[in-house]
């Protein structure tokens, strides 16, 4: 039966590092290319893209931007989910799959459907056209993610801890920083890196709801698309996943042990 | 210390989810009811919805896009179950194996669509591999993958997207919980595919539901995939609500906000649809439990 297995793996294998590795090509090769012309299987090899990308004020900017409004998103959605996170992953309350559908309810209804009706409501807001208004268009699809990750995390989580410390005398300060954090640090992290994510790819959000006054890295990526300069768009798109690489190099060690993926799916 | 209430708890998300994100979806509602209209003095009107409802262009869109979102949604489990159960026993490279299978899960939508995109155009990547190898003679013989009426450039973006994101949560579920009784079966003298079948595979459901319900409503609304590599006929709904949308015709804005309508009703009832399952499978189980 072990020998069945293992040669039913490596198809498998084959097909997904296939899957996964081939689409890295194209962006790769077009990233460094002048010219590439058909049929040609090499490009006329050039670093102009690149130099492009790193004396562009408009793309620096807008990578600043990016930086700028998904770190500030991150931080108001964990700020205003957490709260609702614990109570959901340690508490049993009447009513608690209805609020699970509503906190779920913007990571389903499409971004088209609600952004148009958005844009309405926060020009007579003032918050149109402005970082703010992207930040507060942002959190709202970033709750979702952050509430339901975290409320499995703490699905885990003993409470008990929390009376102890406060029955030795910490106040909530100290019950938080060195109780709660410390235990559900992974957990915390990895929701965290969800958010962020979600965040930093949003395209058709940021375009209209910050109008002209915002310029994200998508919005540039999506410019570079339509103008059809492919070697720059490929060499935006590389630094545009970097980041999120590298987070997901530091944390993917949570995400299949004790990690969203799992807790995130189990608790419903 | 006392206890904080929990409706204390949940008010800050529910004011700012209610606020930012419901009103808008009502004001649509209003719009597409042409409840703010100075031109007619008629309360509300359903015009923009029977104009919509009688146009081939919205069904043809509705039917691409519930298409592309079912095809995409049911290859993407499909090869998820098969990776997952691949990744799940040790051999060596594994840990390489399960990098290479997160890789796509935090790199957005439209950049898996721009490399498509690049791949698999008639002048693509692709094509120029099977013209060197001469299997086509010049690019026009190229099967049209992308910007095709079907929306296979779509589909396969999206499936390279979807797939890990079901597959790690099956996987992290078949690498802790389901292991003994997958064992107790084995003992029992259950073989690999009724161990499948009647052990694993309804145990992983709720996980498989809940994330394909989550990768189904994005294939059914996204904008950016289709806007790279869709045809221009039939367009996704997406495209369609947008482009009314910014119509220089503002008459065509109503009909824009009961597109996005009629999204919004279609995803909200499959999600209370696929709740309402989630919470009978798991009473089952609870009673299955209960009584061993």
């Amino acid at each position: 039966m072990a020998k069945n297995r293992s040669r039913s793996r490596i198809p498998v294998l084959a097909v997904l590092y296939i899957a996964i590795i081939v689409p890295i090509i194209p962006i790769l090769m077009w990233s460094f290319s002048f010219r590439w012309t058909y049929p040609n299987l090499l490009p006329t090899w050039s670093p102009r893209a690149w130099d492009y990308v790193f004396s562009q004020s408009s793309i620096i900017s807008a990578i600043g931007a990016s930086i700028i409004v998904s770190t500030l998103v991150t931080g108001l959605t964990l700020i205003i989910g957490y709260p609702a996170a614990k109570a959901l992953g340690t508490r049993e309350f009447k009513g608690k799959t209805i609020v699970e559908i509503f906190i779920l309810l913007p990571a389903i209804v499409p971004v088209i459907s609600a952004v148009m009706g958005m844009q309405g409501i926060y020009l007579r807001i003032y918050l149109s056209d402005s970082l703010l208004g992207v930040v507060l268009a942002q959190t709202v699809f970033t709750l979702p993610y952050l509430i339901l990750g975290l409320a499995a995390v703490f699905k885990n989580y003993n409470m008990e801890y929390e009376q102890v410390a406060s029955t030795l005398g910490a106040d909530r300060w100290r019950v938080l920083t060195q109780v709660t954090v410390p235990s559900i640090f992974p957990g915390l992290v990895v929701s965290c890196l969800f958010a962020f994510v979600v965040s930093w790819s949003q395209y058709l959000l940021t375009l209209m709801i910050g109008g002209a006054a915002v310029n994200t890295l998508p919005l540039e990526l999506f410019a570079l698309m339509t103008s059809q300069d492919y070697p720059v768009a490929c060499a935006v798109s590389i630094i545009f996943i970097l980041p999120v690489l590298i987070l997901l190099g530091l944390t993917s060690k949570y995400l299949t042990t004790n990690g969203v993926a799992k807790g995130g799916i189990n608790q419903i | 210390m006392k206890e904080t209430k929990t409706w204390v708890m949940l008010l800050p998300t529910i004011l700012v989810i209610s606020i930012l994100f419901i009103i808008p979806l009502i004001y649509t509602v209003l719009l597409s009811l042409n409840f703010f209209s100075i031109t007619s003095n008629q309360a509300i009107s359903f015009n923009a919805y029977v104009d919509i409802l009688t146009s081939s262009s919205f069904t043809d869109s509705l039917a691409f896009s519930l298409t592309i979102a079912l095809i995409s949604t049911v290859a993407s489990i499909l090869i998820a179950i098969v990776v997952s159960m691949t990744l799940r026993n040790t051999f060596i490279g594994r840990r390489l194996a399960l990098f290479v299978y997160q890789f796509n899960i935090p790199v957005p939508h439209y950049v898996v669509g721009i490399s498509i995109l690049l791949l698999f155009t008639q002048t693509g990547l692709v094509s120029r591999w099977f013209y060197a190898f001469g299997l086509i003679a010049s690019p026009s013989s190229f099967p049209v993958i992308v910007f095709d009426q079907n929306g296979i450039g779509v589909i396969i973006a999206f499936v390279l997207k979807f797939f890990p994101f079901i597959g790690i949560a099956i996987l992290s579920l078949l690498l802790t919980s389901i292991k003994d009784y997958e064992e107790q079966a084995a003992t029992l003298g259950a073989n690999r595919i009724q161990r499948f079948i009647h052990v694993l595979f309804p145990m992983m459901m709720p996980s498989i539901l809940f994330s394909s319900i989550l990768v189904f409503a994005y294939a059914f609304g996204s904008y950016e995939v289709p806007f790279l590599l869709g045809s221009t006929y039939p367009k996704a709904l997406a495209i369609l609500a947008y482009q009314k949308f910014t119509d220089i015709d503002l008459n065509s804005r109503p009909e824009a906000m009961a597109i996005a309508n009629i999204m919004t009703i279609i995803i909200v009832a499959l999600v209370i649809l696929a709740y309402i399952q989630l919470n009978t499978m798991n009473r089952m189980r609870a009673r299955q439990n209960g009584k061993e």
